[in-house]
Formats: C-alpha cells, structure tokens, sequence
C-alpha cells in the first residue's frame, strides 16, 4: 500500500453551501461557476503528505437537500472526519449547523474528528455570518473553525491538511494500524443508538434491508 | 386529425432520400447539447435488431412510415414499444414522448410549433410563464390502456400507476392527476399564485439548482431553460406539495423543456411520467421507493449477473450509489446526449422496467471493468467517471438482449417492487423503534437484537 494512514471524510452541510466547490478545489485544484447539483454521492480521493506521513483521504460528497439524508446517512457510518459546511453570505445555512451535528452525531462516535468551514469568505461584501460569531459556535460544540473560499483557494488545502494532522493524532493515541476504522475503539453512547449497525441500516443495498438487523 | 396530418407530412419530409441526410445534419438534438451530423442521425443509424411481429423487419424509416400511416394516433400498443426500441426520429420524438405521457402540447396541435420551438431562433416565442392547461380533447393522441402497468406498490403515490390509461383526455387526466395529489381544490396552472403556497426553503433549493441544471448546454440557455425550469419547478411543487420539490428533478423537467414545445408540456409530462413509472416514492421525503428499488436491483444482479454481484460484495459497495443518481435523474446526469434520447425513447413507452433493464445493460456492459476492480475506491471511481465506450445502440439492445438480463414480466416487476417496499418500510419501522426507544435510555430489549 502506498499511504501511511487512510481516512474516510464526509463533505455534509445545506444545498448550496460549496460542497462540491470545496471539494473540487481540493482533489483538482480547480474552480468552476458552473457546476451541476449533486444528486445522492460523490466520491475522490486524495493522497497529501501531512508530518513526514503519507496521508490518503477518501472524501464523500453528500447531496445537501434533507430528504437525502435516508440515502447519505448511510455515508456517515465509519467516517473518521466530518467536514461541516455553510455558507458565510447565508444565515440560513448556519442556522442549520446544531441540525447537521445531531443527525451526523446519531451515526458517528462523539470522538469523530469533525470540523466547521464557513466557505465563500471572499464575499464579504454579502456576509450574513461574522467569523466571531462563527468561531463562538465552533467552541460551544468543541470542534475547530476555519473560513475558506473553494473560489480562490482560500484555506481550502489547509482545512483538510487541519483535520488529517488531527486524525493522524487521534489514531496515534489509539495506537491503532492504518485501516482501522475509528468506530472500532470508541464507545457506545446512549444518544448514538445506530454506532452498533455499522455497515447496516435501513438504506437500500448490499448486504442491508434484508429483512432488518 | 390535425396531429396525424401534419405529423406525417413531416415525416415524409424527412424520410425523402435527400432530406433525411441534411435534416439531421442542420438539427440540433432535442436534447441540444450538440448538433448531431447525419451520421449520427437516428434515421440512417438504426439497426433492424427487434423485428415487428408478424412482418419482416423493414427498413427503420420504412417501418416509421408503414406503422404512422396504419397508426394515425401512435395506438398499436405490439407495434410501438417494437419501433421504439429500434429508435425515434428526431422530427417524431416530441409526438411519441407525448403520445406515451398523454400530454397534450406535445402529441397534437402543436407538432409543428414544437419542431419550431426546437430552433434557438424560435425561444423568444415561447413565454417562460406556464399557461393554462389545455382544453380537453387537444389529446386524443395519448395513450390508451395499454401503457397502464400493473401497480407496483400499494403505497398511494404508486397506486396511481394505472390511472393514466384510463383517461378519456389530456385536461381530464391532468385533472384528475391534480385531485388526486393535491389536497385543496385543483385549480389551473397559475403561476403568480404558485409561490404564494411554497415554503422559502424549497424556493431557494429551486433557485440553487436552476443554475445548477446543464449549465453548458448551450440549446438549453438560448431557448431560456433556466427560466422555464423554474416555472415549472415551482408549479410541479405547488400542485404536489406532499413531493414539493425534489432535487434530480430539475435534471429530468430540464430534458422536458427541451424536447417539448413548451413549459407547460413539460410540465404536464413530469407529472404524467411520475406516474407512469410509479416512482413518486422515489422522491419524497424517506425516498422509500428508490431504497425499495435498489433492493429490486440488487436482487435481479444477484440472480442474473452474479460475478458482478459479488465483487460488490466484496468491496462493500452499496448500490444506492449509482441508483440515486441512475433512477432519480432517470440517467439524465450519466449518459450523454444521443444515448439519453434513444433510453428515454424506451422508458416512457415501456416504463419502469426500463429503467431496470437500462441500469443492468450498463453495469452488464461494465462487467470486465468492475471485476478488475481492486479496491472499493477504484470501484466507485470507475462507476462515476465512466463514459460509454459503445454506441446507443449496443446500450438499447442489451438492455433488451434475452441473453443477458432475460425476462421481467410486468407482474413480476411490480411483485418485487412492492416486497422490497414492504421490507424498507418495516425495516423503518424498527430502526425507528429502536431510536425511540434508546433516546428514552432504554435497555436494548434482546428481541431487537435478535435476526
């Protein structure tokens, strides 16, 4: 194998947030105005050096629109990194980030790396969302906060290199191999009533919805 | 009368020697993203592979002709589906695609215009704004019970499948289409009153995804797509707002604007195609349908293309992956230009289980591909950057080759469809007890457990 560490990444956040721009950017170094809706999932991956190591991140890029969450849920099941996104021109998509948490949260360990972008940050002429408020936000839910622009490659790089620098920490600690998944050691809260189905569910699929679990 | 007439005149403009060449040469495609050169044009490119019963198979243009002029109203229900699969022509698609929907603008009256409206020239013709919908009797061209398929849930969105066969006329069966899913009073297309009932959120998903629907295609934004689209969008949520708006369906709405004559024909045939293919599950909220049907799938690959089955298996890979976006944009957003026409020909005569036999022509196809895949990564990769390396052609004929996915019999269809119904709704139903349960902090019973 050629990586050091592999870790599984979820984009989730509001239709229309940048998600896929976000993404785009990373995996492609590249920016486009016309981009299409994304429908149910995408899929990259990306191998960065991170600390002398050699990271390779398989990112999950979740259609924003509620209804699919039934099918992107499925997605959040063993992700070692959650990458919530909003958009800082839109109040309405921060509004929802308690909303993105708890629903992410009744599938992932309380453990799981997770990280607020406030992308289009250079809007600002049409910020809604001061970064203060938004840091504030990041602390009260102790994750990390950082503003991007998947336009002009603001932080972009720096948001993912943030959460594998973290991941490679937290993996450390657990003194575990490279695959593993994260879900393997963590404990099994009360609130996170699905962390025992991993790799079932209710969502259509192989190996699931054969008669329930 | 009018419909048979006009349509045939063109027809037989087209099918002159001469003409048929240039024609597809100097049309842009219905779905417009390129013009087509007449190699490509579906007249000279069809292959005789699905004999019409009872005949020798006669040459593509030849069998058009004999079947329009023995069918003035497209009604031969053995004749059609067998015609269809060897393709459309470019100048009869609008009638066949309304025929098949029982939409009105685009099966009668309007053949001409629509083939005018295709003309960028013609788009400031066409008001984005819907108008009302059209007088009964416009559709006498629609289709007769014969497009009914048996029903394949017994959910209410998808008992509606058989009621499209039954209509007497177009105004009827959208009527009829509107009591059935709208609660309040059915009213006629009023756009100005629309937005008035929609919610900000849906409204600005709509916005969002206006900009977001074929954004480089250049047919679409000269003829004022994105505004016709959300015209439609707005007025497709307004008059179900159980479904509201749903994001795939402005892939779909989008194919409409631009193969039909106007906003309010795509609109009528979003409605009419939901219906017929008894997917309206597939995109409300919980999208039990479409979890449903990937379980039909996942079975139907299981049984008959196992070595594919397996390496899914093996990797872990969940098939809803390709499903959300084959089923829910009805392959809009996967296939390109000519073998998107030549698929939607086919699934809106045939219906839903095109799309199964589509979906499993492709992956038959792909076989070799995904059993040299190593890794789940390299899997996923291959299925959502692939591009056909084969023709449309090649792509219909699988999808119908005996050989390879073999018989599914309406009923059986409709059988499976509605067991993996059964199975997604009560595996809901548990999870959901389950979460109940644990967030009160209950114990974990051993019967919840248990398999």
């Amino acid at each position: 194998r050629d990586y050091d560490h592999l870790f599984k990444l979820v984009l989730i956040g509001d239709s229309g947030a940048g998600k896929s721009c976000l993404l785009l950017r990373f995996a492609d170094d590249a920016f486009t105005e016309s981009y299409i809706t994304t429908i149910g999932v995408d899929f990259r991956f990306k191998t960065i050096p991170v600390d002398k190591k050699t990271i390779k991140l398989q990112i999950w890029d979740t259609a924003g629109q509620e209804r699919f969450r039934t099918i992107t849920s499925a997605y959040y099941r063993g992700a070692d990194g959650i990458i919530l996104v909003y958009d800082i021109c839109d109040r309405e998509s921060f509004a929802h980030v308690d909303e993105w948490l708890n629903e992410v949260n009744r599938y992932v360990n309380e453990s799981t790396c997770k990280i607020l972008i406030g992308n289009k940050c250079d809007m600002e002429s049409e910020r809604q969302v001061s970064t203060e408020e938004a840091k504030k936000k990041a602390d009260d839910l102790g994750i990390a906060y950082i503003e991007c622009s998947a336009k002009e490659a603001t932080n972009v790089e720096q948001a993912f290199q943030m959460m594998s620098a973290e991941l490679i920490e937290k993996r450390q600690k657990q003194g575990a191999g490279g695959r593993s998944g994260p879900s393997a050691g963590g404990g099994v809260g009360l609130l996170q009533p699905k962390n025992r189905e991993a790799g079932k569910g209710s969502c259509g699929g192989l190996g699931s919805c054969g008669g329930g679990d | 009368m009018d419909l048979f007439l006009r349509g045939f005149q063109d027809l037989r403009a087209v099918l002159q020697p001469s003409s048929g060449a240039t024609s597809g040469s100097e049309q842009k495609g219905a779905l417009g993203q390129k013009a087509r050169g007449p190699s490509h044009s579906p007249i000279s490119g069809g292959v005789a592979s699905y004999p019409l019963e009872g005949s020798e198979a006669p040459e593509f243009s030849v069998a058009w002709k004999a079947f329009c002029s023995a069918n003035p109203r497209l009604r031969d229900p053995r004749a059609l589906p067998n015609l269809v699969r060897r393709g459309v022509p470019e100048e009869l698609r609008c009638e066949v695609w309304g025929h098949c929907l029982g939409v009105a603008g685009a099966s009668s009256g309007n053949s001409s215009s629509s083939r005018a409206g295709r003309s960028p020239s013609a788009s400031a013709t066409m008001s984005p704004r819907l108008e009302q919908v059209s007088t009964p009797g416009a559709g006498e061209g629609q289709g007769g019970a014969e497009d009914a398929e048996g029903t394949p849930a017994s959910e209410g969105g998808l008992e509606r499948e058989g009621q499209e066969g039954e209509a007497g006329g177009v105004g009827e069966t959208i009527g009829n289409a509107s009591e059935d899913k709208v609660s309040q009073p059915s009213s006629p297309v009023q756009p100005e009153s629309s937005p008035g009932g929609l919610s900000q959120s849906i409204l600005d998903v709509i916005e969002a995804d206006v900009l977001r629907t074929f954004p480089n295609n250049a047919v679409f934004l000269e003829r004022g797509g994105p505004d016709q689209l959300r015209c439609v969008l707005k007025e497709f949520a307004a008059r179900d707002p159980e479904l509201g708006y749903c994001q795939s369906l402005n892939f779909i709405a989008a194919i409409f604007i631009m193969a039909l004559p106007d906003g309010t024909s795509a609109l009528h045939a979003l409605e009419q195609l939901i219906v017929k293919l008894g997917t309206r599950r597939w995109y409300t909220d919980g999208m039990k349908q479409l979890r449903a049907d990937t379980v039909v799938l996942e079975d139907l690959l299981r049984e008959r293309l196992p070595a594919v089955y397996n390496v899914f298996r093996a990797h872990k890979f969940d098939l809803i992956f390709i499903t959300s976006k084959w089923f829910l944009c009805l392959f809009a957003a996967t296939l390109p230009d000519e073998a998107l026409r030549r698929v939607w020909d086919v699934l809106l005569c045939d219906g839903i289980e095109t799309v199964f036999r589509v979906s499993f022509a492709l992956l038959a196809l792909r076989a070799d591909a995904i059993l040299h895949t190593a890794s789940m990564d390299d899997l996923v990769c291959m299925l959502q950057e692939w591009q056909p390396d084969y023709s449309p052609e090649v792509l219909i004929q699988s999808a119908y080759n005996p050989a390879l996915i073999g018989q599914i019999s309406r009923s059986d269809l409709a059988q499976r469809r509605r067991a993996a119904a059964d199975k997604v709704s009560s595996a809901d139903t548990r999870a959901e007890m389950r979460n109940t349960h644990l967030r009160r902090g209950g114990v974990r019973p051993a019967s919840i457990y248990a398999r």
